[in-house]
C-alpha cells in the first residue's frame, strides 16, 4: 500500500470525456453516492428538523398507550406510525431525535480521531528516529487491546456521558489513521517534489502542510468515511450495554437493549431501531465505497 | 533464522504487552484516589493515610509503576472488590465460555466467509457473486447486538429452536455464535474473494489452467493455497475483533463470560476486575497475532528470508 507505485494508481483515472454515455450508465458508477447520500440526506434533514418533525414529545411517557404496535398492525394507529414503546413514548419520535444522538457522535468523534491521528502519522512518518518508534508503539500497544474493552474500563473510571463517548470514540479511532498516514509519508518522503520543495528552502512545516497533506488526504478522507460507519456501530454498542449516551437522552442502541425485554411482547420496540442502525452504517459505508473507488483504490482491503 | 526472527517477534510482543499494562497503569490512575472509596466517608484522616501506605499509594508515581508490573508478572491483579476473590481467578474462570464461543463464531466466519469468497471469486459477477457481497455488505452493516435479538424473536421464540439464553449445551452455543461470526464471516467474505480474484488473474495460473489441470484443482492447489496466505494475518486481528464482539454477544445471551463479567463489573464499580478482564484479554490478541505471524512467516519463505 506504501510502494510509490501504488501511489502512481491512486491517480483518478478519467475515462473519456465527451464519449457518448448515457445518462443512465453515467449515473451508475455513482449509484452508491446517490443512494448512500440519499439516506443520509433525509437522515440529516430529520434530525436537524426533529422538534418540527417529531409528531409527539420523544420524552414524555404515556402509561394509558404502552405497547401500541405500528400502524399497520391489527390494533395499531395512524397517530403512532411506528407504535410506542413500554412508556407509551411515540418510537418514530424517538427515532428521530435519536438520529441527532448518532449523527453528532459519529461525526464529532471523527472529527477528532482524524486530525489527531493525521498529524501523529506525518510527525512519525517525516521525523523518523525516536518520536516515529514512541508513537508507532502507542499505536501498536493501543491497537493490540480489544477496542470495546478497553472503552468500557474508560468509562467505567470517567462515568458514561455523551461527551465521554464522543472522546473515548475519538480515542479509539486516531491509530488507525496515523498507521496509514505513516506509511504514506515514509514513501512520499523519497519523492522528488518533496526533495524539490525542501531544496528551495521550504521549512518542515511548509513542506508537510502543502506538499504532504494534500496527498494523505485521500486515504484520509476514505478511512474517515468507513470510520464514521464504525463509530455509529460501536457508539450503539455501548448505548445497548448502558455505558453510552445516558437516558433521557434517546439514543439507538439503548432503544434495542430496553425493547430486548419487550421481544417477546412486542417486537417493533427492538426492531426499528436495528433497522436504523443498519441503514445508517449501510448509507455511510456506500458513500465511503464511492469514495475510495474515486480517491484512492489501493485501500481496497482496509 | 527462523529463530531470529522468532526471538524479534518475541520482543516486540514483550513490548507491546509492557504498552498495554502502562495504560491499563494509568486508566487505574484516571480514577482518581481509590482508597477514599475504600476507606467510605467515616474515615479518619489517620486511617485514610494508613490505608493509602498499606496500598504503596503514598509512594511517587514511578514507584507505584513498578510495584504495580511487579504485581501484574507475579500474576497478581488486584481482588474484586464485589466477590472478595483475586481478580485473576474470577476472570480465568470465565475464559473458558468466551474461548468456546469465540472458537465457534470463528470457525462459522471462517467457512462461510471462505466459501462465499471463493465461490464469488471463481465466477466474478454471477449471481453467486452478487449473492456473496450482498451478504458481505449486510454482514458488516447489521449491529451485532441487533442481530443477536432477531435470531432470538426468531428461533427460540417463534419456533423453537435454541435458546435465548444460557450456556452448556452446543443448542446454547449456536445462536451466539452465529451472533458473534457474522460480521467476521462477511468481512473474510469480501476479502478472500479480493485475494483470490487477485491470484487466479496471474501467469501461473493460466500455466496451471494451460497445461490441462481441472479447474476444481487449479482453484484448490494453486489460487486457494495463495490468497489463503495474507487472510492468515488478517484471522490474528480478527481475534481482538472476536474478543470486542464478544462483549456485546455475552450480554445479548446472557453468556457467562469475560465479556459479561466486564460489563457487571464495570456497573458494579468493581475496577480491578474490568482491568484484569482488559489485561487478560489483550494478552490473548497479542499472543493470538504472535501465533498468526509466526505461522505467516512459515508458510511464507519470502517473508522468512526476505
Amino acid at each position: 500500500m506504501d510502494s510509490p507505485a501504488a501511489a502512481h494508481a491512486a491517480a483518478p483515472q478519467r475515462s473519456a470525456a465527451g464519449s457518448p454515455r448515457t445518462a443512465w450508465r453515467r449515473a451508475r458508477r455513482h449509484v452508491k453516492l446517490i443512494f448512500g447520500g440519499a439516506i443520509l440526506l433525509v437522515m440529516l434533514a430529520g434530525a436537524g428538523a426533529a422538534p418540527g418533525l417529531a409528531l409527539h414529545n420523544p420524552f414524555v411517557a404515556a402509561p394509558a398507550h404502552r405497547l401500541w404496535p405500528p400502524a399497520w398492525a391489527s390494533g395499531g394507529t395512524s397517530a403512532h406510525l411506528l407504535g410506542t414503546d413500554q412508556l407509551g413514548r411515540d418510537i418514530l419520535s424517538r427515532l428521530i431525535y435519536g438520529a441527532r444522538v448518532t449523527l453528532i457522535v459519529g461525526i464529532c468523534s471523527v472529527a477528532i480521531a482524524m486530525p489527531v491521528g493525521t498529524a501523529a502519522g506525518l510527525l512519525a512518518g517525516f521525523r523518523g528516529g525516536r518520536v516515529d518508534a514512541l508513537l508507532m508503539r502507542l499505536v501498536d500497544t493501543q491497537l493490540s487491546i480489544p477496542f470495546l474493552l478497553l472503552a468500557i474500563s474508560i468509562i467505567s473510571v470517567v462515568g458514561a456521558s455523551t461527551i465521554n463517548t464522543v472522546l473515548v470514540l475519538a480515542l479509539g479511532g486516531w491509530p488507525m489513521y496515523a498507521r496509514v498516514v505513516r506509511a504514506e509519508t515514509l514513501s512520499l518522503r523519497e519523492r522528488d517534489f518533496i526533495e524539490a520543495a525542501r531544496a528551495i528552502g521550504g521549512s518542515r512545516v511548509r513542506v508537510v502542510a502543502r506538499h504532504m497533506v494534500p496527498h494523505v488526504m485521500g486515504t484520509v478522507s476514505v478511512i474517515g468515511s468507513f470510520a464514521t460507519a464504525q463509530m455509529i456501530l460501536l457508539e450503539s454498542s455501548l448505548s445497548y450495554l448502558g455505558l453510552g449516551v445516558q437516558p433521557p437522552v434517546p439514543s439507538w442502541g439503548r432503544m434495542l437493549s430496553e425493547g430486548q425485554s419487550y421481544v417477546m411482547l412486542a417486537w417493533w420496540l427492538a426492531t426499528f431501531p436495528g433497522c436504523a442502525i443498519a441503514l445508517t452504517v449501510l448509507a455511510i459505508n456506500f458513500i465511503g465505497d464511492w469514495v475510495r473507488d474515486r480517491l484512492s483504490p489501493q485501500t481496497r482491503l482496509l | 533464522m527462523l529463530l531470529w526472527l522468532l526471538l524479534r517477534r518475541l520482543a516486540a510482543a514483550g513490548v507491546v504487552l509492557f504498552g498495554v499494562l502502562t495504560i491499563v497503569f494509568f486508566i487505574t490512575r484516571l480514577s482518581g484516589d481509590p482508597i477514599t472509596l475504600l476507606a467510605g466517608t467515616e474515615a479518619s484522616l489517620a486511617d485514610v493515610a494508613q490505608l493509602r501506605a498499606q496500598f504503596g499509594l503514598d509512594q511517587p508515581l514511578p514507584v507505584q509503576y513498578g510495584h504495580f508490573v511487579a504485581n501484574v508478572v507475579k500474576g497478581n491483579l488486584g481482588a474484586s472488590l464485589r466477590y472478595r476473590q483475586p481478580a485473576l481467578t474470577l476472570v480465568l474462570e470465565r475464559l473458558t465460555a468466551t474461548i468456546q464461543l469465540a472458537a465457534a463464531a470463528a470457525c462459522i466466519a471462517v467457512v462461510t466467509g471462505l466459501t462465499l469468497g471463493i465461490l464469488a471469486a471463481v465466477r466474478p459477477f454471477s449471481v453467486w457473486d452478487h449473492v456473496s457481497m450482498a451478504f458481505a455488505v449486510v454482514g458488516q452493516t447489521v449491529p451485532s447486538f441487533w442481530l443477536g435479538i432477531l435470531l432470538i424473536l426468531i428461533f427460540p421464540l417463534r419456533l423453537g429452536w435454541f435458546y435465548t439464553s444460557g450456556y452448556g449445551t452446543i443448542g446454547h452455543l449456536v445462536l451466539p455464535a452465529v451472533t458473534l461470526g457474522l460480521f467476521q464471516a462477511a468481512r473474510l467474505a469480501r476479502l478472500s474473494r479480493g485475494g483470490m480474484i487477485d491470484v487466479l488473474v496471474q501467469d501461473y495460473v493460466r500455466t496451471a489452467r494451460a497445461k490441462g489441470l481441472p479447474r476444481w484443482k487449479v482453484v484448490t492447489k494453486h489460487g486457494l493455497r495463495n490468497a489463503l496466505l495474507p487472510l492468515l494475518s488478517v484471522l490474528g486481528i480478527d481475534v481482538g475483533t472476536l474478543l470486542s464482539g464478544a462483549v456485546v454477544t455475552e450480554t445479548v445471551f446472557s453468556w457467562p463470560g469475560i465479556g459479561q463479567l466486564a460489563v457487571q463489573s464495570v456497573f458494579a464499580r468493581d475496577y480491578p476486575v474490568v482491568q484484569a478482564v482488559v489485561l487478560v484479554a489483550s494478552i490473548a490478541f497479542v499472543l493470538a497475532n504472535l501465533c498468526a505471524d509466526i505461522a505467516y512467516s512459515l508458510a511464507d519463505p519470502r517473508i522468512r528470508y526476505g
